[in-house]
C-alpha cells in the first residue's frame, strides 16, 4: 500500500474521530494534551514470544516474519491462520503497550526511533490485526477482514498523531491505555470483543528487524534464559552497550504475569 | 472479572511455551480446555486458587492451533484432568510431569543440587565444558541459585570475557551483594587453578567453596 493511500487512511480516522466525538459531546481538546501528547510520541514498540522463538531471535541476531521463518523450515504457516488471510505473513509484530501477546515468556523494546527507520516501509494499525479474523467484531459483516484492514492501515510514524488524539478524547486517562483498560467511550472504529488489544496500535515491519541495533531499547527475559548460550551472548552485548536489561525470577506457572508486570513498570519509570 | 472456572471442569492440553533442550527442566504454565467443549480453550495469565482458575484468556481452539504453529504453546498429544496446587514441569527427556506443587518444587530443587555438585566435579576434574553445561542445568532447575552463575562467570573470567562475567554479576546480585559474589567466584578460579597446576593444593579452593556454599540464598 502507498503512503499517500496510508495517509489518506490517516486523515479520515482522524476526522472520524471528531466526528464521533460531536455526537457524544466528548471535548476534543487542541492541541493534544502534554501526557498523551508526550506519551503517544515516545511509547515503545514491544515484541514477546516463546522461549524457543526467543533463542531463535537470540541466535538469528534479528526477529522474523513468520514468512521468513516458513521459508526458512522453522514453523509451519498454515493457508487458514490470521496472517494469511490479512497477507500479513512476511511483517514481523510489535505492539505500542507492554507486552499483550498471550502467554509469552520474553521479549523486547525498541525505541519509537526504528518507526523513523522503517518509514518507507513498515504500517500500523490502530488495533491488533490478527483478532480481525478470529476474535474481534466487525460493524459490518459482509466487509472482509483484509478489506477493513486496508481501510484502517496507517503510516509509521504518523499513526502516533491518532494515538494521542484518541488517548486525550476516549480514555479517562493515557494512563489507562498502558494499564490495558477499558477505553471510556469505545471510539470511530467499531469493533467489539476481545481485550485490550482491541484498542492497542500494531506495528508492523517488512521482513525482519535487526537487534543489536541503537533502536533496542531493553531486553527483558526470565534469568533462567542465561542458561542457553545464545540468550547470554545477547544479554552481554545489552550489557556493554548500555541496552537495559530486565531479568526476572518466573515462580511456578507466572511467567507471562511477571513479564508483563516487569514491562508496565519500565514503561512508567522510563515513560510517566 | 472474567469467570471463573473450576478446576474439576477443565483439563490440560498442554503449555503455554515452546522449550528448547538448553532450558531444562522448566516449571511451565498450562493451557486448559473444557471437558464439555473441546473448543473453549485456556492460557496465562491467570491465577488458580481453592480450586477455580481465574482471570484465564480464552481463546478458540483456532487460535491455538495458530500459537502451537508459531512455535508459541506446545500441545499434547493427550488431555489430562486438571488439579488444584499442582505446578507442571518438564525435565531434561522434555518428559512432561504434573505433581503436587511441594513434589515438583523438591524435584526442581533437587536436580539443582545435584547439578552444581556435578558442575563443581566438572570444574575440579578441568572439564570446563561440562561444568557450563551442569551449571545451565542447575540455573533452569531453580534460578535462585547463585551457585550456577557463580561457576558461569568463573568460566567466563577464565575465557577473559569480561562482559559475560559482569553479566553473571549482575544477574547474582538480586540474591547475592557484590562481593560475596566476587569470593564465590574466586573460589572456584582456584578450584579450577589447582588442576591446571597440580604444584597448588587443592585444599584451600574447597575450603573457600565451603565458606561460599551458605551464601546461596531462597
Amino acid at each position: 500500500m502507498n503512503r499517500h493511500r496510508l495517509e489518506a487512511n490517516l486523515e479520515q480516522l482522524c476526522a472520524d474521530l471528531v466526528s464521533y466525538a460531536e455526537k457524544k459531546r466528548i471535548a476534543v481538546p487542541n492541541p493534544v494534551p502534554g501526557e498523551a501528547a508526550r506519551l503517544s510520541k515516545v511509547l515503545y514498540l514491544a515484541h514477546s514470544t516463546s522461549t524457543a522463538n526467543f533463542l531463535a531471535i537470540c541466535t538469528n541476531g534479528r526477529v522474523l516474519s513468520k514468512a521468513q521463518l516458513a521459508a526458512s523450515g522453522q514453523l509451519t504457516l498454515r493457508a487458514n491462520s490470521a496472517e494469511v488471510t490479512l497477507g500479513t505473513a512476511d511483517a514481523v509484530f510489535f505492539y505500542l503497550a507492554p507486552f499483550r501477546y498471550p502467554a509469552t515468556s520474553a521479549g523486547l523494546l525498541f525505541a519509537h526511533t526504528l518507526e523513523e527507520d522503517r518509514r518507507h516501509d513498515g504500517v500500523a494499525t490502530p488495533f491488533d490485526s490478527g483478532g480481525l479474523v478470529h476474535i474481534f467484531t466487525r460493524h459490518d459483516p459482509a466487509e472482509s477482514p483484509r478489506q477493513f484492514l486496508s481501510r484502517h492501515q496507517l503510516p509509521i510514524p504518523d499513526h502516533r498523531d491518532y494515538l494521542g488524539r484518541s488517548l486525550s478524547v476516549l480514555f479517562h486517562s493515557p494512563a489507562d491505555y498502558l494499564d490495558g483498560k477499558e477505553p471510556r467511550w469505545p471510539g470511530p472504529i467499531g469493533l467489539t470483543g476481545g481485550d485490550q488489544r482491541r484498542w492497542t496500535h500494531e506495528v508492523r515491519i517488512p521482513s525482519q528487524v535487526w537487534v543489536r541495533t541503537g533502536h533496542l531499547q531493553a531486553v527483558f527475559a526470565p534469568t533462567a534464559l542465561v542458561a542457553d548460550s545464545e540468550v547470554e551472548r545477547l544479554l552481554s552485548w545489552c550489557e556493554s552497550q548500555g541496552v537495559d536489561l530486565i531479568t526476572f525470577d518466573t515462580p511456578g506457572n507466572s511467567g507471562f504475569e511477571t513479564l508483563q508486570r516487569e514491562c508496565l513498570d519500565y514503561i512508567r519509570r522510563k515513560l510517566q | 472479572m472474567r469467570t471463573p472456572w473450576n478446576l474439576d471442569d477443565l483439563e490440560v492440553i498442554g503449555y503455554a511455551n515452546v522449550l528448547t533442550e538448553s532450558t531444562l527442566p522448566s516449571i511451565v504454565p498450562p493451557v486448559f480446555r473444557l471437558k464439555a467443549d473441546h473448543t473453549r480453550a485456556f492460557l496465562p495469565p491467570f491465577s488458580i486458587s481453592e480450586g477455580f482458575l481465574w482471570n484465564a484468556t480464552e481463546v478458540p481452539v483456532t487460535e491455538l492451533e495458530e500459537l502451537r504453529d508459531a512455535s508459541e504453546i506446545t500441545l499434547f498429544h493427550s488431555a489430562f484432568p486438571a488439579q488444584g496446587d499442582y505446578e507442571l514441569w518438564v525435565d531434561q527427556a522434555f518428559e512432561y510431569h504434573y505433581q503436587p506443587s511441594g513434589d515438583a518444587r523438591q524435584a526442581l530443587s533437587r536436580i539443582a543440587a545435584e547439578s552444581i555438585g556435578n558442575a563443581e566435579a566438572a570444574l575440579a576434574r578441568g572439564d570446563i565444558e561440562e561444568a557450563d553445561r551442569l551449571s545451565g542445568v542447575a540455573i533452569s532447575a531453580d534460578s535462585r541459585r547463585v551457585e550456577p552463575l557463580a561457576i558461569k562467570a568463573a568460566i567466563r573470567r577464565m575465557k577473559k570475557d569480561a562482559n559475560a562475567e559482569h553479566l553473571m554479576a549482575k544477574l547474582a546480585a538480586r540474591a547475592l551483594d557484590e562481593g560475596s559474589f566476587a569470593l564465590l567466584v574466586g573460589g572456584y578460579c582456584r578450584m579450577t587453578q589447582a588442576k591446571s597446576a597440580p604444584v597448588m593444593h587443592q585444599l584451600p579452593a574447597q575450603s573457600a567453596m565451603c565458606g561460599m556454599a551458605a551464601l546461596s540464598v531462597n
